[in-house]
């Protein structure tokens, strides 16, 4: 022992359970705040690295633009880097397919949203990237460092070496219109000005530069064609709309805050306890001359020892366990805060910040325990006489619930009030943790709600569509074809690794006539009585409610059967009964209270009929259905609706619905005006019966629409694993 | 070994501002010095008092010409560790810190380096030189006194000051304990005042003070009772 604060290390060691729990308390929180901190910088690097990848890391861009402006931007002293593209030219390919060329110069590869798979971006003329699905496409499938002829955007055919592979683009597969770049001299631009060639010119600016307040300058050289990459500057904090950045700020301090309030109640708890007990001790070292600012040292020392241990392990498995949770989390195939590959960031200065909030955390919370261990007097320690610490008792006869319960009520009552402050303590600790809890689930349930939102969507490994050409719309009389036939999806079903295919169907839309009888009062009054038009029907006051309707193969109605409150989910049974399923309870968006609900839309119960239009209110073409079972929710996204009533049909149930409906046809029905608006088409052609088993996979909704048929497409299949 | 300036103590106090008493004990260094009296006659809040533990409601303690009670509260904890040394009743050992540890900590409080030879002398004269990195828990009664008087002496003080050393202990003990402490006045000089209301230890005093009822009613010695 070289000084007395050694004196510190030797009790924690005495104290060996105590100083564990304590340094593993410490360990907790900076490992909760280093996670809160990394997980609010991650989301924000991953806002950043998305909107990039989407949209491009320029700042500012202009369409239409001259050369000059290019070089006025090369040259502007704000302006670190500007690049230009030239929208190109189509090359037809086989299969209907196609490839568009644009030109872009070195810097215009860097800040547009052109995404390298392999390879490299073309650097010299005669060189080319193509996204990947395309490359194959192409005359004689040339590979990297192949060799394919292109048309130029000044209509001219050139051949290319293909230097770089692109990433795939959803959009430009489903579109069948791949994309190719080819590299342009920057010099070349500017000196063959051809106005008119589809000319963009992007920026970005020189760092530190402050964006916002520059902005017009740089709008006045183009004004009608200027832009800004506005998702970017404002996650840059470099606009006027900084509630992203600040509502994270907001969020993510809230919950440091509470985690270093509870760190303090912990530790403090800790320390007073050990302090306490040692009140003896410390006065008995002053006896043999220690200063209070001594007995306060030591007092910090051990609390700076506690944190010397706690806080790196707390760093270590805050981030390490970060880390884990987002891995199993992508492991078990959820999209973290609905980002695809969320990657964790580490910066460094949220670990040294958490650090040092920490080591604050624990100084502040060793406070009040050294004053008291400083301030101990010594002639109390050596009277010996026992009782150092004088709790003060007060003779206070309050009543007490406690003294209700008998004798032992009575005695904890009297205990309580004899050791108030630690008393206090322990109801604050007890306080905290509960406050802890449910900001943590509350906020957990809410930043999660993505995730957690129960849909087999998020099991589906990958999906195969396309797109539908006008020239497939059944209002204009040819069906689309289903994208896949059954062979195939048996082959896929074969396939080692899957589990089992959806298949997915495009619908049309069509309204529920409900008696407003079974509407849900309390549903009406916060959505407003207008919500819903009224109508009559049968003599009957009736709402007109608009129906999502949807159509489930075997497969998706098996995994509806959890979800089943009332009725059959059984395929042949509904069929049987012309039943269908439906989920009545809705989660309405309220915007006067901006909050959304949980709450049954309508009363409807198993074995209702069902009246919904799949026609437009003025030429109706009704159905009627029965309910045949009441799901929760359902089993694939979207799970609830807001405003629509959720109607789940089996192939045979929709066939029956839509033999010989057409939207177009509409000549013999009448509207609602006068009387029952039912009317049973009877004789019908079966123009429609193709139509069943056709569902665009991503469908827009519609809320009310006039129109009905109006989408059709292939069919798509789903594949979970 | 010799003490560089010759100890003295002066001692006034009260334990009420009504019965206000003046002691005057010039004490030679190296004597032996016992207070004795009933329970309850004062003898712990005199010694108290001339330790700087306690707070006097008015008068002065003067140790080395120093006023203990003019000094600040930080001052007074240095003055003690310096100059004062206490043998408790309870030995009042710190439970973490083996013999050697708790003997050098006052040393080690005041920032200096002990003097290893004159512990290691000490320590053995103690008879502890077994016991060194034991902890106190691992020792008998009489050897955690011991301890506690080669705490008191370690670090040289102008005077010890011991609360009823023996009376936790068995007399055999207490008797060893007696002769040490005797042996710390002959061999280092040291001017030990004792409370005691054994009449054997006041025997063995070079100088006796009887306290009665917070009064100082006799000196063997014959010396100056105001």
């Amino acid at each position: 022992m070289n000084g007395y604060g050694a004196l510190a290390g030797k009790y924690l060691k005495q104290q060996k359970r105590r100083t564990v729990l304590t340094i593993v308390g410490i360990l907790l929180s900076v490992a909760l705040i280093s996670a809160l901190g990394t997980m609010g910088q991650s989301m924000k690097d991953n806002m950043v690295d998305k909107t990039i990848y989407d949209y491009g890391a320029y700042h500012i861009g202009y369409g239409d633009a001259t050369p000059e402006l290019l070089e006025t931007l090369q040259h502007h002293a704000l302006i670190k880097q500007a690049g230009a593209i030239r929208k190109g030219e189509v090359t037809s390919l086989a299969k209907g397919y196609k490839l568009e060329l644009a030109e872009a110069t070195t810097a215009g590869f860097e800040l547009a949203p052109i995404h390298l798979l392999k390879g490299r971006f073309p650097s010299a003329a005669g060189e080319a990237v193509v996204e990947e699905w395309a490359l194959a496409q192409l005359p004689g499938a040339p590979g990297l460092g192949g060799k394919t002829e292109l048309v130029k955007p000044d209509g001219t055919k050139q051949a290319y070496t293909i230097v770089g592979v692109l990433n795939n683009q959803r959009l430009n597969m489903t579109y069948g219109t791949g994309a190719a770049y080819a590299w342009m001299d920057d010099a070349a631009v500017l000196a063959d000005a051809v106005p008119g060639t589809n000319l963009s010119v992007a920026a970005v600016f020189k760092r530190g530069v402050d964006i916002s307040s520059h902005l017009p300058e740089f709008e006045k050289l183009s004004p009608k064609t200027f832009g800004t990459n506005a998702q970017l500057l404002a996650l840059k904090g470099e606009t006027s709309d900084k509630s992203v950045n600040l509502s994270l700020i907001i969020i993510f301090s809230v919950l440091i805050g509470l985690v270093v309030l509870s760190t303090i109640a912990v530790i403090y708890n800790a320390f007073n306890i050990a302090v306490l007990e040692r009140m003896r001790h410390f006065g008995l070292l002053r006896t043999i001359g220690a200063t209070p600012s001594q007995l306060r040292g030591i007092v910090f020392r051990e609390a700076g020892l506690l944190a010397l241990y706690g806080i790196p392990a707390g760093l270590l498995i805050g981030c390490g366990g970060l880390w884990l949770v987002l891995e199993a989390m992508s492991a078990a195939g959820f999209n973290i805060l609905t980002f695809d590959g969320f990657k964790l960031t580490l910066h460094a200065w949220i670990l040294v910040g958490s650090a040092i909030v920490g080591l604050l955390a624990v100084m502040l919370a060793a406070w009040l325990p050294a004053l008291k261990a400083s301030r101990v007097s010594p002639v109390d320690a050596v009277r010996g006489t026992g009782n150092i610490v004088r709790d003060s008792y007060k003779r206070v006869r309050l009543p007490s619930v406690l003294r209700l319960v008998g004798i032992e009520g009575d005695m904890a009552s009297k205990n309580i009030r004899r050791n108030r402050s630690k008393f206090r303590i322990t109801a604050f600790s007890i306080v905290v943790s509960i406050t802890l809890f449910i900001v943590f689930h509350y906020f957990a349930q809410e930043a999660f709600k993505v995730v957690v939102d129960d849909s087999r969507d998020d099991q589906v490994a990958y999906q195969l569509l396309s797109a539908f050409t006008q020239a497939e719309d059944v209002r204009l009389g040819s069906p689309a074809q289903d994208l896949l036939d059954a062979k195939t999806i048996a082959d896929i079903e074969a396939l080692p690794g899957v589990e089992r295919v959806y298949r997915r169907y495009m619908m049309p839309d069509a309204q529920a006539y409900l008696p407003s009888a079974v509407l849900n009062r309390d549903y009406l009054s916060r959505l407003g009585e207008d919500v819903f038009a009224k109508s009559t029907l049968g003599g009957e006051e009736i709402r007109i409610v608009p129906a999502y309707t949807t159509l489930y193969d075997e497969e998706r109605m098996k995994q509806a059967e959890p979800y089943l409150i009332a009725g059959t989910a059984d395929p042949a049974k509904l069929s049987e009964t012309n039943g269908v399923l439906i989920v009545q309870k809705v989660k309405p968006y309220i915007q006067a209270e901006d909050k959304k609900y949980n709450m049954e839309l309508a009363s409807l119960a198993v074995g209702d009929k069902l009246s919904l239009n799949f026609g437009t209110q003025e030429q109706p073409l009704m159905r009627e259905v029965r309910v045949g079972g009441i799901l929760s929710q359902a089993p694939f996204s979207p799970t609830t609706l807001g405003t629509e009533l959720y109607v789940i049909g089996t192939k045979t149930t929709y066939a029956a619905l839509l033999k010989g409906g057409s939207g177009r046809d509409g000549a013999e029905r009448h509207g609602p005006a006068g009387g029952s608006i039912l009317r049973w088409p009877t004789a019908r052609t079966a123009r429609r019966s193709s139509r069943r088993c056709k569902r665009l996979p991503t469908r827009t909704r519609r809320f009310a629409s006039s129109t009905s048929w109006k989408n059709s497409g292939r069919g798509a299949s789903s594949i979970s694993r | 070994m010799k003490l560089p300036d010759s100890p003295s103590l002066t001692a006034k106090t009260a334990r009420s501002s009504k019965r206000s008493k003046t002691y005057r004990s010039p004490s030679p260094q190296g004597e032996f010095v016992a207070i004795v009296g009933a329970s309850g006659s004062g003898k712990s809040t005199l010694l108290h008092l001339l330790g700087g533990l306690d707070r006097p409601t008015g008068g002065a303690v003067r140790i080395d010409g120093e006023d203990l009670y003019a000094l600040k509260e930080s001052q007074r904890a240095v003055f003690r560790r310096r100059k004062i040394g206490f043998i408790f009743q309870s030995y009042n050992l710190i439970p973490v810190l083996n013999v050697e540890e708790n003997i050098t900590l006052p040393l080690l409080l005041d920032h200096r380096q002990p003097d290893r030879a004159y512990v290691s002398e000490l320590i053995d004269t103690l008879g502890l030189g077994e016991r060194r990195k034991h902890l106190p828990s691992e020792l008998s009664g009489g050897q955690q006194q011991r301890v506690a008087i080669g705490r008191a002496l370690a670090y040289r003080p102008a005077i010890v000051l011991a609360d009823e050393p023996t009376g936790n202990l068995d007399s055999a003990n207490g008797r060893e304990v007696l002769e040490l402490l005797k042996l710390a006045v002959r061999q280092f000089h040291q001017t030990v005042v004792i409370i005691s209301h054994d009449m054997n230890v006041a025997a063995e005093a070079d100088r006796v003070l009887r306290m009665q009822d917070g009064k100082l009613v006799s000196d063997s010695r014959g010396g100056v009772v105001q």
